[in-house]
């Protein structure tokens, strides 16, 4: 049986206008694959606002409050003629509904005006917006992934009664996100970078982070991140989170958050013009890539393997290296 | 502290076996303290020689802390 749709003004539900513009977007033409991307993290984004209004943890685990999970529910109902423009609106709350406030609007809302605020104010992570928190922002952070392939900023717009909000995700918003998933929270949290390796799935999510400095840890995941870990393996990587350091143990790093470092948007914190074909010196590089002085040489030979050979590595160099001179234009085409 | 650009011979001495090298005595001074850098040439070099002896994830593991992978289709 359907339910007759109410709303927190009384009025038309609210409707969320999503304009998506850049070199990739044609006129009311844009990737199917790249509008379900957009949809289906926004809509991950409301639900966790949906859940830190409720008063959880947007990235807590168990099962989500299925109220919630309804009434954050988008639905595609329109698309502009004469440029990508999609009206998305929320599911209807079922009568019972009503009695949990009205968190679908609220999300919405909170939503864009949250992002306003990123962009435009002296935001810490200690002080987020309303219905945000870290699992809001990597949320966030995942929406903004569309915007490394020819989308280059995507606009919401919410009317709900008499009020309207918008905001607009581009690569500068991306990056400030990126720098508050990076700052902690508290002064109990820390932040580091360094290279993930060897991830495990296996009783828990985790891996082995080496800092320049060859310290390692055993970092601790959240289930959230799972979605994330494919993309920060064998990359460096900033996390933010809490240390246990015991004698005799290996140093634990439980995990928070955490920003892959080297990707296209963090290449362009300085602005979207240093795409992948500008140069950067390799002072930059080597700071971008975590690398750090060498102080100890042995160190370094210590994990070449043992049993190789230096001088057959260098024989075999120099052959290839002649095999590729000698190589006709016409080898190279095949 | 400066950034230097190694070759792949120059590399190479930091090899276990090459610590006693005489050649590698004289490159340290210039790579001690330093931040050490390879060309995608070098690296691609260093793994194409890791195919060519069928190193183990093991072995691979530990060259990824020197250099970075290549892009997994190119191996």
């Amino acid at each position: 049986m359907a339910s007759r749709k109410r709303t927190q003004s009384g009025g038309k539900p609210p409707r969320l206008k999503v304009t998506m513009s850049g070199p990739r977007v044609g006129e009311a033409r844009l990737s199917a694959a790249d509008l379900a991307e957009i949809v289906k993290r926004t809509q991950q984004a409301l639900k966790r606002v949906g859940r830190v209004l409720y008063g959880d943890d947007s990235q807590r685990q168990g099962r989500d409050r299925a109220d919630v999970e309804q009434l954050c529910e988008l639905y595609l109902v329109a698309w502009q003629d004469g440029s990508a423009v999609a009206q998305l609106e929320l599911g209807t709350p079922t009568a019972q509904q009503h009695m949990f406030g009205y968190i679908g609007e609220e999300s919405v809302t909170s939503f864009v005006k949250g992002m306003d605020r990123l962009a435009n104010s002296q935001v810490s992570a200690s002080r987020l917006p309303s219905g945000f928190d870290r699992g809001v922002l990597h949320t966030c952070d995942a929406l903004a992934r569309v915007l490394e392939h020819g989308i280059e900023q995507i606009r919401f717009e919410v009317q709900n009664g008499a009020t309207t909000a918008s905001c607009r995700l581009d690569l500068s918003l991306r990056n400030r996100v990126q720098e508050l998933l990076g700052q902690p929270a508290s002064v109990s949290e820390t932040a580091m970078t360094g290279r993930l390796e060897e991830l495990n799935g296996h009783g828990g999510l985790s891996g082995r982070l080496w800092e320049p400095d060859g310290t390692k840890w055993v970092c601790h995941f959240k289930n959230e991140h799972l979605e994330q870990l494919p993309d920060v393996w064998m990359r460096t990587a900033k996390v933010v989170g809490r240390t246990i350091i015991e004698e005799g143990r290996e140093r634990i790093f439980e995990v928070e958050s955490l920003v892959v470092l080297g990707s296209d948007a963090e290449m362009s914190a300085s602005g979207p013009a240093l795409a992948f074909w500008t140069s950067l010196s390799l002072e930059e590089l080597a700071e971008q890539q975590g690398v750090a002085p060498a102080s100890d040489l042995d160190e370094i030979s210590s994990l070449w393997p043992a049993d190789d050979d230096a001088d057959d590595l260098l024989r075999h160099v120099l052959h290839e290296r002649t095999v590729r001179r000698t190589l006709s234009p016409e080898d190279h085409a095949s | 502290m400066s950034v230097v650009l190694l070759d792949t011979s120059v590399a190479s001495l930091l090899h276990p076996k090459k610590r006693a090298d005489a050649l590698r005595a004289k490159y340290e001074p210039h790579m001690r303290g330093q931040t050490l850098s390879l060309s995608f040439q070098s690296v691609a070099e260093l793994w194409d020689w890791a195919e060519a002896n069928h190193w183990g994830n093991k072995a691979r593991n530990r060259a990824r802390r020197l250099y970075p992978p290549l892009p997994r289709d190119s191996l």
